[in-house]
């Protein structure tokens, strides 16, 4: 086959054996790859309720079919499985370097399955796989121990990926690190990767792909490089990276502050683009087959963290610390973005999950006493999570769980298990329908509505034809991930873009129309999969505190039956049932 | 009457500075302002690339977004706050 390998590795950790297993075309005619092959693997693989840490849950690695050709933006490799944190469907994307070692081992898929009897690392060397005693690695942070495999594998070229005390310990939302800092972020997949006993995985490979044209994808990468380089984005990117958001969000009073009780900061100036350009020295830097650089590698320059250096921090960090946790300088939320990423795990539900456990303290619901802003507190808490010690123990298990057994459900907040991140979506009314309709939870990079929504292209507060809208980023987004191609891509490659690319690789010459029929059967077999992991419909819908308590100067506030029409209007143009009728199916 | 325009991003540079109050004629629309702001070769490449507004920027007034493409003729009134951004991207 033209684009990809066609076949897949089941690895089966318990007894060591693994297995090749072709893929049938029609399976890449019917999903393409990455997303699409992942969860036809998963809903076909993955054994009915099976619990997320038990060994028989799957862990899918996955890279596209665009990955391993010299495509601009074709730089990310993908996780899937059932979560931990949510008990659904499970996802996560990762840049970097790494995708481009996994994919020339000669595989389109990992399937993981079972648990070793003692922590192991696994090497795939092309066809060859070894799994080699992990006991020096463990309890090593995730950034040291990719460190020490990368001196370990200097001589080859290798993708490297990791786990830290968070994923050891199981923590539910613990993330895998690739490429020092890149990550699989959401939704807990780490924990998954520990409770099989993984503390790394190595990737070693000199397989190629057959490209169906190499002459589409050469002219593609030439002109790509010339429309690119001239776009006003790469220029935002590479001088701000995603901290740009910081001021535009918090414009329009959308940047969620003091665990969603507020919707900017008085200490907006300290924590913005222009804060981490001056307290820091920031480097642009890019994963493979970029021009865009959005990569922040930055050494704080002043005060108590002088000297440190990490990737980061991004848009996302930058609100769930400087905004829920309120911390009111650069430096310090650097800071926490180190201690999360050597823990290893995700800082979008970190920082929601420590604000919640601010905001419980101050409504008398924990003794563990914590205050907004108050940074080594913050990062005391994180350790705890990450070892599960104390209250630790309970938040390492997610807000959702948290809030429950505090009795403190009025302030969950969360979608079927996954934390926001920092878009208030009593504003951001799109943004919120994507927090609800996404397939692993509260997500803002399936849709990216933020975008249209931001940019004029349809007012915040409209319903009518909103879900149409939400609907064309999510196809077209579907098939970003289903090809891997990165986000930061989206104003550049379009139908007809994403046409050239799978002209290039697999050969079909796919329309729009054919592209939204992907998609769609992508959604639907994740749709089912959801259902038949216990999710009910009425989970598409977003905590009660955005409909009971306005914010920003403008006291904006959603309306149920108008959000219930937005999440309505999506079920239709989706083709889901109702949630009556799903609900009468089931019963 | 008397409006105020914010700066962000490489914006800064180019209008030296965060901010600008301006008095503008009742009537002026967020197209006209933007030509009055134009007032240099750079910023006009900048604002109206190829002779048209760019399309990229990004326009808060009052807290909410205009539409680039299809709402420049909106009239602006006395004490409008308008943020302008030279893009969006991220999160």
């Amino acid at each position: 086959m033209k684009g990809v390998f066609g076949k897949i590795l089941n690895i089966n950790c318990s007894d060591k054996h693994c297995s090749e297993e072709p893929v049938p075309t029609s399976v890449y005619e019917k999903f393409l790859g990455g997303k699409g092959l992942a969860s036809y693997l998963l809903v076909n693989k993955n054994p009915v309720g099976v619990d997320p840490l038990s060994p028989a849950n799957k862990l899918i690695l996955a890279t596209g079919p665009a990955n391993g050709f010299k495509i601009w933006g074709a730089n990310r490799y993908a996780a899937f499985t059932k979560s931990p944190l949510t008990g659904i469907y499970s996802e996560a994307y990762s840049g970097g370097k790494a995708f481009l070692h996994i994919t020339k081992t000669g595989y389109d898929a990992f399937v993981l399955d079972g648990v070793f009897d003692e922590w192991t690392y696994i090497e795939v060397d092309n066809n060859s796989v070894s799994f080699k005693n992990a006991n020096f690695l463990v309890g090593k942070d995730s950034l040291d121990t990719e460190k020490i495999l990368k001196e370990k594998y200097k001589e080859q070229k290798a993708g490297i990926l990791t786990i830290g005390p968070a994923g050891e310990n199981l923590v539910k939302f613990a993330y895998i690190n690739n490429d020092f800092g890149r990550c699989l972020g959401r939704t807990g997949i780490g924990a998954v990767m520990g409770s099989k006993k993984i503390k790394a995985m190595v990737f070693i490979g000199d397989q190629e792909k057959q490209a169906a044209d190499s002459e589409v994808l050469k002219a593609f990468w030439k002109k790509q490089y010339e429309v690119g380089i001239a776009n006003p984005g790469s220029k935002a990117y590479k001088k701000l990276g995603t901290s740009m958001m910081v001021d535009i969000i918090s414009t329009v009073e959308a940047f969620p502050s003091r665990y969603w009780h507020q919707g900017t900061v008085p200490h907006i100036d300290k924590i913005n683009a222009d804060a981490l350009n001056k307290e820091c020295e920031v480097k642009s830097g890019a994963c493979t087959y970029c021009f865009i650089a959005c990569n922040r590698w930055t050494t704080v320059k002043s005060g108590r963290h002088k000297g440190m250096k990490l990737d980061g921090p991004e848009y996302e960090t930058i609100g769930a610390f400087g905004g829920l946790n309120m911390v009111k300088d650069i430096r310090e939320i650097a800071y926490l973005n180190d201690v999360c990423d050597r823990l290893g795990m995700d800082t979008i539900t970190a920082g929601n999950v420590t604000a919640f456990a601010i905001e419980a303290y101050k409504k008398g619901k924990t003794d563990y006493a914590i205050d907004y802003g108050d940074v080594d507190r913050i990062a005391e808490l994180l350790r705890m999570i990450a070892y599960r010690e104390g209250f630790g123990n309970l938040l390492a298990e997610g807000v959702r769980f948290a809030a429950k057994e505090l009795g403190f459900e009025e302030m969950s907040i969360q979608v079927k298990g996954l934390e926001p991140p920092s878009f208030d979506p009593r504003y951001l009314k799109g943004m919120g329908l994507g927090f609800a309709v996404s397939d692993r939870g509260a997500c803002h990079l399936r849709t990216t509505f933020y975008k249209p929504e931001l940019a004029g292209l349809i007012d915040p507060d409209k319903i009518e034809g909103k879900a149409a809208m939400l609907l064309e980023y999510e196809d077209r987004l579907t098939i970003y991930d289903s090809l891997i191609l990165c986000r930061f891509f989206r104003d550049l490659y379009f139908w007809e873009e994403l046409n050239r690319i799978v002209k290039g690789t697999f050969g079909y010459d796919l329309s729009e129309r054919d592209f939204k029929s992907i998609s769609r059967n992508i959604a639907l077999t994740i749709r089912e999969f959801n259902l038949r992991e216990g999710m009910k419909p009425e989970e598409d819908f977003l905590p009660g505190h955005f409909f009971k308590h306005p914010v920003g100067k403008n006291q904006r506030v959603l309306k149920e039956e108008e959000f219930a029409r937005l999440v309505r209007d999506y079920y239709e143009l989706r083709g889901y049932s109702s949630a009556v009728e799903d609900n009468e199916r089931n019963e | 009457m008397k409006v105020k325009v914010r700066f962000f991003g490489d914006l800064r540079r180019l209008f030296l500075g965060k901010e600008k109050d301006l008095t503008v004629d009742d009537g002026t629309t967020v197209r006209e302002l933007l030509g009055f702001l134009a007032d240099r070769p750079d910023r006009r490449i900048e604002l109206f690339p190829n002779g048209r507004v760019n399309t990229h920027l990004v326009i808060i007034r009052n807290g909410l977004p205009v539409n680039v493409k299809g709402e420049l003729d909106i009239l602006l009134r006395e004490g409008d706050v308008l943020s302008i951004f030279p893009y969006i991207g991220g999160g």
